[in-house]
């Protein structure tokens, strides 16, 4: 919730400039469907997303669109989100043998966050490129925190 | 040469500014009508279940005559959508409840400002869910005997987000304000935020003023729009008296209470007329019985050793422990009082001196015994006053009494009454020895015996009245009836129980 707070904060206000730079990502939501096991695949998925945004934010940094310190402690959170996950699903890894459909939840992910990588790389890395990177990013967030919190009250059917 | 380096320099300087001057027109900002900029603040509220976009513009002078409103949204590159309802408008706010249903999307509004058909100007801006504002529901405060129940009214809509259900998103807190003190009640709703909701506020501190206030808390959607303080006076026992008007009322519209003009026969009082309620009889017997007074003459002693003036064959008064002495007081039943006179009842007031009960002692006692007011008290003795001599004691002081009925027996024999006396509080008043008055003392019925010379050095009697106060009497309330008084011819060496020449006569007053 706080890299999600963090990431609007980045996004917000979004230049009106920037609208003619709007392009479709294809966030893949169909991962976070109601399959089984849903809880590791929401984990494997979760941490899948920590470590691509944990990646774009730090190979091509945009100290010129945000200040050095808040890029700090936007990767810092999510490096944090990333070790954490990694921990837990270690230890799942050893109990369950069924690796199939989370796979494909971590490629259509990985090819998601290839897909922002790209663009960025063909707007140069601009201002707008990096502001319009910044609100998908935040709405990955939004979506996954929706299912954790579904996850928390039992409402996910098993 | 120096003349051309000079100008040269200066056109050089000119120019320098002229491109400063004209890149700075350039970049500042202007409103153009063609160039959506951020001129407007955007505001999304969601109200009483309606998701309500506002806007203002940032320039007050520019007052448009209508709105046009389109949108678009960040995840996919579509170009600007028209909301029907929200074109050609004059109000500056648009429900979208059924356009803008993804939470987690970013949506770009675009407003258009019109004052006829010239477009004044464009102003877009960015629209998180996050910043939805969750505006507060209705709510009541209504104060019972021992609690505060508050009524939250949750709009008859369905409480639907973002096409999501608002409970899976926020919670309904209230808030019981107490001077500084905050409490925080998060009350657990069945189902929907539907309907009406009672919640109820216990351990309250009477006479004490609260306050609450009721508001959405989301941790999605910020920020938190809490409602008025409503404020009421915790006091208990309030609904006693609601009730009991609301009782009244619904009566009378029923019927039960008639509030009609049109009154039956039997209840008009127009030509009534009023008759007095007879005074119900007394519960108790009472006897009424008038009071003589009777004034003796204190014997001075002349320093006489005779026999003759022996105080022996004197009849002390007989003193009881208890303070009381055989002087009596006599007093006889106005029923047996032949004459007419007899119409008013002597008063009874209360004896404050009369402690102890007291026992009546019968007339024949030989002892001489000084009349005393009635309200002295029973005596041992008693004296007796003919019909002609009694007179009514109606005007005496209401604090003077017979004695309680309760601590005094009054025993007659033949009409009699005798009632002791505490004489450290007898009241007594003596009569001046004055011709007029002899006549009229002569009236009155005294024993032979028992005269009292209670002056010191005349024979004159006051018409007074005599408080015995230890070994002194003091003479208080000058303003009995004549013919009850004794005229002191009768002397008498008896002597009190004190010594006989501490009689100290002021201002009519005896002293002893």
């Amino acid at each position: 919730k706080e890299n999600a707070r963090l990431l609007i904060s980045m996004s917000y206000p979004f230049p009106l400039r920037c609208l003619k730079d709007i392009k479709g990502f294809g966030l893949p939501q169909n991962i976070l469907s109601y399959s089984w096991p849903v809880e590791r695949n929401i984990k494997e998925a979760f941490y899948e997303i920590s470590m691509q945004a944990f990646s774009i934010f730090s190979r091509h940094s945009p100290i010129s669109i945000w200040k050095e310190e808040f890029l700090a402690q936007i990767k810092s959170g999510l490096s944090e989100q990333k070790e954490h996950l990694k921990r837990c699903l270690e230890e799942e890894k050893k109990q369950s043998k069924n690796m199939q459909v989370i796979q494909q939840s971590k490629l259509a992910l990985r090819r998601y966050f290839q897909r922002i990588e790209n663009y960025l790389k063909d707007k140069k890395y601009s201002y707008c490129a990096w502001k319009i990177v910044a609100v998908e990013i935040k709405r990955c967030f939004s979506y996954f925190l929706k299912f954790t919190e579904l996850l928390r009250e039992n409402q996910v059917s098993f | 040469m120096m003349l051309s380096s000079h100008r040269a320099w200066a056109i050089r300087l000119l120019t320098l500014c002229l491109v400063v001057y004209v890149s700075l027109a350039l970049d500042s900002p202007r409103i153009s009508p063609d160039d959506p900029g951020e001129h407007c603040n955007f505001k999304v509220t969601f109200r009483k279940y309606r998701l309500i976009l506002l806007w203002e513009l940032k320039n007050h002078s520019i007052v448009p005559t209508h709105y046009a409103f389109e949108y678009t949204i960040m995840s996919k590159p579509e170009g600007m959508k028209i909301v029907k309802n929200c074109t050609n408008i004059t109000s500056s706010f648009c429900d979208l409840t059924d356009v803008w249903q993804d939470m987690h999307e970013m949506y770009i509004p675009l407003v258009k400002a019109y004052r006829g058909t010239a477009l004044l100007v464009q102003c877009a801006g960015s629209i998180m869910t996050t910043n939805l504002a969750i505006e507060p529901p209705d709510f009541e405060v209504v104060g019972s005997a021992d609690h505060i129940s508050v009524t939250v009214s949750f709009p008859s809509l369905a409480p639907m987000v973002y096409k999501e259900d608002l409970r899976d998103h926020a919670s309904l807190v209230i808030e019981e304000h107490l001077e500084n003190n905050v409490k925080r009640h998060e009350p657990p709703i069945n189902g929907s935020f539907i309907g009406n909701f009672s919640y109820v506020l216990n351990d309250l501190i009477p006479n004490t003023n609260y306050c609450v206030s009721v508001y959405f808390e989301s941790i999605r959607f910020t920020p938190t729009v809490k409602a008025p303080l409503k404020c009421i006076l915790y006091q208990p026992g309030q609904e006693s008296v609601a009730v009991a008007i609301s009782i009244v009322y619904a009566l009378r519209q029923s019927g039960y209470v008639s509030l009609h003009t049109n009154f039956p026969k039997a209840l008009i009082f127009k030509n009534f007329v009023p008759w007095t309620v007879p005074d119900l009889p007394l519960l108790e017997d009472v006897n009424t019985v008038e009071v003589c007074y009777i004034n003796r003459k204190k014997k001075v002693w002349d320093y006489n050793y005779d026999d003759e003036s022996d105080s022996e064959n004197e009849a002390s008064p007989r003193t009881s422990e208890g303070g009381y002495t055989m002087h009596g007081l006599t007093s006889r039943l106005l029923s047996q009082i032949p004459t007419s006179s007899a119409t008013s009842q002597a008063s009874h007031p209360e004896d404050s001196a009369d402690e102890e009960s007291e026992e009546p002692e019968e007339e024949t006692q030989p002892q001489p015994q000084p009349w005393l007011p009635a309200a002295l008290g029973p005596s041992p003795g008693q004296r007796e006053c003919t019909s002609e001599s009694c007179e009514r004691t109606g005007g005496l002081p209401q604090d003077l009494s017979f004695g309680d009925n309760d601590s005094n027996s009054t025993e007659g024999s033949g009409g009699k009454i005798t009632f002791n006396v505490n004489l450290s509080s007898v009241f007594l008043r003596v009569l001046h020895d004055d011709p007029e008055d002899s006549e009229e003392a002569s009236l009155v019925l005294t024993p032979p015996e028992e005269t009292v010379n209670l002056e010191e050095s005349s024979q004159e009697t006051e018409s007074s009245l005599l408080v015995a106060g230890g070994e002194k009497l003091q003479v208080l309330f000058p303003s009995l009836p004549p013919k009850c008084l004794w005229t002191g011819d009768d002397l008498s060496d008896e002597s009190d129980t004190g010594s006989s020449d501490v009689d100290d006569v002021r201002d009519g007053y005896i002293m002893r």
